[in-house]
């Protein structure tokens, strides 16, 4: 204890005075903090110090959270370099809300009736415990439905992220057939989007505007992460189910709560789906133990959405 | 036998030489022309409004059309088996039957590339195909491999066809007009020389050898298509020749059937006759139990381990959903067939007839039940969807372009028939003087 | 089937035209209540800004409120005391600067108030809100005793003699920065100061990947406290490991973009292409061959006379 207190005298004489000295400095403050993937926006500001200096500062890091640049299309099919993004989803928190459904619908233009998740009532066998699967696009390492793509209109990019060019889509559903999650959903019809909607460029990091004649799936929400948030299904979860992160990094969240992923996965015992095919997919599962909520539960929460 | 009976080569010629339509036969026409409108239009309504207008929904994603397509692809193999496999094994009584069964092959490898291109949500796309087409998917390699496949049938049509463009040739007042340019294109340089007989030979012989290797990869790789995947029912080592067999039977099939017909239509009984059917019908029987040795592999196989993702499709197909149209199947393309083709009066030409239409209609059905109950058991849960996601039964509108490219396809043998010679000329009079030198 | 979708397409535009003027009713009786929200921010102890947050309660959940003008004032709503005129984006959310020529004001005292004034639309009334903050700075530093690596952060405050006092009892959030979110440095997520305004950490993610030269950068947060707002600080920290990561994006495989299709397809295919159309090349060549004889010996064979046709 008396040790204890000797090293933080110590460290409270040298190291914190040193580090205001240097804080204190005018040079940048932004140098060191400055993620390498964030580009200035080249509108400059000038303002005001905390000490009441006038400096000059790029408009891009006054946020939280600094907003990666944009891309073209081309640098789209191959992803941002040196991430591999991952998913965990809690199958002990979720209650079948299917908030995460109708949000990522919303922001995706899918179709009335489809959906890029799905949430089963699962029972593995008659004595086993049911319990709420959100399902999506796995984002399989060896995907089953990019390989049998004819055009490259579905590609695997150097983050992980497994994504759609609905501008290449030839419409042949092979990659429905191939995919055993049934991740995959069709614009059998017209999209229900305006026309100025129509109109935008479509970009496989929104995957919009959807397109008639092609497929569409999860994609992971590339667009959030560079304005610096989460997949609308993390955001939308109330319950915390689903988790994003950068499996480079080791770190999931769910926003309010964050996990080293591979603790996590080793404490709680996570798996993926199907693993028995080969497809080493990039999204895990915790196994439904210690639940928030009864099993039963989901049906009413279904039936009282339905009744809203 | 009936060999044996002397025929001119002024005689062969009038009996195998196209005629017009009487009225039966513009009756015919015109109804696959009426279907095949029918067709038309309602795949403008599809071109207009997108796939919705068909029942395929996100689970059925695929339905009758890759059906049709199966089995387009299926019949068209009977091209290789008549003309190349009989060739190779120095059947000669299979002559009369070739140009039969390259027409069929012909129409239907066409229409099986035309409706694929139906299938295809975007087909204003078809293009990307060849622009940005990826070696890696099987469907590439069916593209590549159908038409080649196209090619080589056509070739396999047009060589042995050069005689008979001669002899077309010097009737012209019996053409039809417009057709005697096409027919001084095809074949005005035939003059029928040694020369041009043995390099005609030589042609066709290495026609016969390549096409077999070919017809196999263009079934192997359609069932490739369901084989690569991992679904239950198609998850199969097994595909690729029980597809074939499949294919060589409903071939087999169609050829029995279009048999009939000629013979029937034209009266050529002195060409197409009893023996050929009854050799005919034990190569269909031999087929269909070589089919059914498949089947039982197929299903029996599976059905024994009875594994969870199995489980559903085994069960809807052996007494559950699909249960009718399984056993009508199994029943119509093997069983039934052949129990009448066992028997040697069950080899006659109108026995035969049933057998061979039940035979194609059998496998129709069975290529629907390949691709569907499938599609509809997927290895995690029906949830969240519409109720008509869940089932399926096509639209009229997908009925109507189905049917209208099996009309399409009659369509194509029936004009076949009208200008050029069904039955090769040249050849039958060549074995008419072989015959009656052995004599 | 077709009537019922009919009958209910119309029912539900109905109940469309009834909502959307019932709405239009309400909205002239009385205006929806506007969240106006204020945050200060002070990052890396130097540059201060603040978000404006707007938002609004529709269908029982908040939704944010685009395009709503917002002027921000300091200390007091009078013209010379603006500070920015901001109108919020598709988030509902804005930044405003202190811009330089607050410095006098700015400079004057260690407690400042910030207001926010959204005008009256025909939405809403006019709304306003405001904070206050006093000025206050962290440091971090850290330190390896027995193999164990320990955080500590320093949250100070000024008083209004231009003094630095230690700030006791606040909430302090210690990770490390990683892809939109930060990971706390060990099982805790925030620590409280003590007398001496530290809060201490220990750093127990051994083995975290760091940076291509094994750096972590350490994030020290003071997050929304009333007094301060708040408050990051982040400092790079030689703890994690260098990991280099696998990537098959550039191999071939079957998965692959087409440019990168495996050799052994290549080649498989590729042979038996070449095999195949070589064979149809040489039947080609054949046909030429059967052609050109017809076509250069006419008279070598004479030509039998046509056979005549006599019905069947």
């Amino acid at each position: 204890m008396k040790e204890k207190d000797n090293s933080r005298r110590q460290f409270l004489t040298t190291g914190l005075l040193a580090t205001l000295a240097i804080g204190c400095t005018s040079e940048d403050p932004f140098t060191a903090a400055v993620d390498a993937s964030v580009e200035p926006s080249g509108e400059k500001v000038k303002l005001l110090s905390v000490d009441g200096e006038e400096i000059e500062v790029d408009r891009a890091f006054l946020k939280p959270v600094p907003h990666m640049p944009s891309v073209s299309a081309l640098e789209a099919r191959a992803g941002f370099p040196g991430k591999k993004f991952v998913m965990v989803i809690d199958l002990s928190r979720c209650k079948n809300l299917k908030k995460c459904q109708s949000a990522c619908n919303h922001m995706h233009q899918v179709h009335p009736g489809q959906g890029w998740i799905q949430i089963h009532a699962m029972q593995d066998a008659a004595n086993t415990a049911p319990y709420w699967q959100p399902s999506l696009c796995m984002h399989c390492d060896e995907p089953p439905c990019v390989k049998v793509c004819p055009v490259d209109a579905t590609f695997k990019r150097q983050d992980g992220i497994v994504a759609i060019d609905s501008d290449r889509c030839v419409g042949c559903r092979f990659c429905m057939a191939a995919c055993p999650y049934s991740a995959r959903v069709f614009n059998w019809e017209k999209p229900l989007i305006t026309e100025v909607q129509a109109a935008q460029p479509y970009s496989c990091e929104t995957s919009t505007p959807q397109k008639i004649g092609t497929v569409g799936k999860c994609d992971f929400c590339p667009d959030m992460v560079r304005k610096g948030e989460l997949p609308h299904c993390v955001t939308a979860c109330p319950n915390g189910v689903f988790m994003f992160g950068d499996m480079n990094e080791d770190t999931v969240t769910n926003g309010p709560e964050t996990f080293r992923f591979s603790e996590l996965i080793k404490d709680k015992a996570g798996y993926r789906l199907m693993e028995d095919l080969g497809t080493k997919p990039n999204v895990y599962y915790l196994p439904p133990v210690n639940r928030n909520f009864p099993f039963e539960e989901g049906y009413n929460t279904a039936a009282a959405q339905k009744g809203a | 036998m009936e060999k044996e009976i002397k025929l001119s080569e002024a005689q062969i010629t009038a009996d195998l030489y196209p005629r017009k339509f009487g009225l039966p036969g513009m009756l015919w026409t015109s109804l696959l022309i009426a279907i095949c409108l029918v067709g038309a239009y309602a795949y403008y309504l599809q071109l207009r409004d997108g796939l919705g207008v068909t029942a395929l929904r996100d689970y059925a994603s695929w339905g009758i059309y890759i059906s049709n397509f199966v089995f387009f692809v299926a019949i068209s193999l009977v091209g290789s088996l008549i003309t190349a496999v009989l060739r190779l094994s120095n059947v000669h009584w299979s002559t009369p039957l070739t140009r039969i069964a390259e027409i069929i092959a012909v129409s239907g490898i066409v229409f099986a590339a035309i409706i694929i291109i139906v299938d295809m949500g975007r087909p204003d796309r078809f293009l990307y195909v060849m622009i940005h087409g990826r070696l890696q998917s099987p469907i590439i390699w069916d593209v590549v491999v159908i038409s080649t496949y196209l090619v080589i049938s056509l070739l396999l049509l047009y060589i042995p066809l050069l005689p008979d463009l001669k002899i077309m040739l010097q009737h012209k007042e019996k053409n039809i007009k417009w057709l005697n340019k096409v027919y001084h294109f095809l074949g005005s340089f035939w003059v029928g020389s040694k020369e041009q007989f043995r390099l005609s030979e030589k042609a066709i012989n290495i026609l016969a050898v390549t096409i077999i290797p070919v017809a196999f990869c263009i079934h192997t790789v359609t069932s490739w298509l369901f084989a690569t995947t991992y679904r239950p029912g198609w998850d199969s080592t097994n595909f690729g020749a029980y597809f074939i067999s499949g294919a060589f039977l409903v071939g087999a099939g169609a050829v029995v059937v279009a048999m009939y017909v000629f013979r029937k239509a034209y009266h050529l009984e002195k060409y197409i006759t009893d023996d050929h059917f009854n050799k005919m019908g034990k190569i269909v029987v031999l087929l269909a139990l070589l089919y059914l040795y498949f089947n039982i592999n197929e299903y029996l196989v599976p059905a024994f381990k009875m594994k969870k993702f199995e489980v559903e499709h085994l069960e809807g197909l052996f007494t559950g959903h699909f249960a009718g149209i399984f056993w009508f199947a199994i029943a119509t393309s093997m069983v039934l067939p052949i129990l009448i083709l066992l028997f040697k009066s069950g080899r006659k030409p109108l026995p035969m007839f049933i057998a061979g239409l039940l035979v194609v209609v059998g496998a129709w059905c069975k290529r629907f039940l390949i691709v569907t109950p499938t599609m509809l058991h997927p290895m995690l849960p029906m949830t969240d969807a519409p109720e008509e996601f869940m089932h399926y039964f096509p639209t009229w509108q997908e009925s109507a372009i189905t049917l209208g490219s099996l009309a399409g396809a009659l369509l194509i043998v029936t004009f076949f028939t009208r200008i050029l010679p069904i039955i090769p000329v040249q050849e039958t009079i060549a074995e008419q003087h072989e015959t009656d030198k052995d004599n | 089937m077709k009537r019922i979708k009919t009958t209910s397409a119309g029912l539900f535009f109905l109940l469309l035209f009834l909502a959307t003027s019932l709405s239009a009713l309400a909205q002239e009786v009385e205006k929806a209540d506007l969240n106006l929200n204020l945050r200060y921010f002070l990052k890396n102890n130097k540059v201060p800004y603040l978000t404006v947050e707007t938002n609004t309660k529709v269908e029982r959940r908040f939704e944010p409120v685009q395009g709503m003008a917002v002027a921000v004032y300091l200390n007091e709503v009078a013209p010379e005391n603006l500070l920015a005129n901001v109108v919020t984006k598709e988030d509902g959310k804005a930044t405003a600067v202190i811009p330089p020529d607050k410095r006098e004001v700015w400079n004057s005292s260690h407690q400042h108030t910030f207001i926010g004034v959204a005008e009256e639309s025909e939405r809403f009334e006019e709304t306003t809100s405001e904070i206050e903050i006093t000025k206050a700075r962290l440091a971090i530093s850290t330190d390896t005793t027995d193999g164990a690596r320990n955080v500590m952060v320093l949250l100070e405050a000024l008083d209004d003699e231009g003094n630095w006092i230690p700030v006791e009892e606040a909430d302090v959030k210690i990770g490390i920065q990683r892809l939109n979110t930060v990971l706390p440095v060990g099982p805790d997520d925030a620590y409280t100061t003590d007398e001496e305004g530290v809060a201490l950490a220990e750093f127990t993610r051994d083995g975290l990947p760091g940076d291509d030269n094994g750096n972590l950068m350490l994030v020290a947060t003071v997050l929304d406290n009333d007094t301060y707002g708040t408050l990051t600080l982040e400092e790079a920290v030689a703890w994690g490991a260098i990991v280099a990561h696998s990537n098959d994006f550039d191999k071939r495989s079957l998965f692959a973009t087409r440019d990168k299709a495996p050799y052994w397809l290549l080649f498989l295919s590729g042979f038996i292409f070449f095999t195949v159309w070589g064979t149809i090349a040489y039947l080609v060549y054949l046909l030429m061959r059967i052609r050109k004889l017809g076509k250069t010996k006419p008279a070598t064979k004479p030509e039998p006379a046509p056979v005549e046709l006599t019905p069947a």
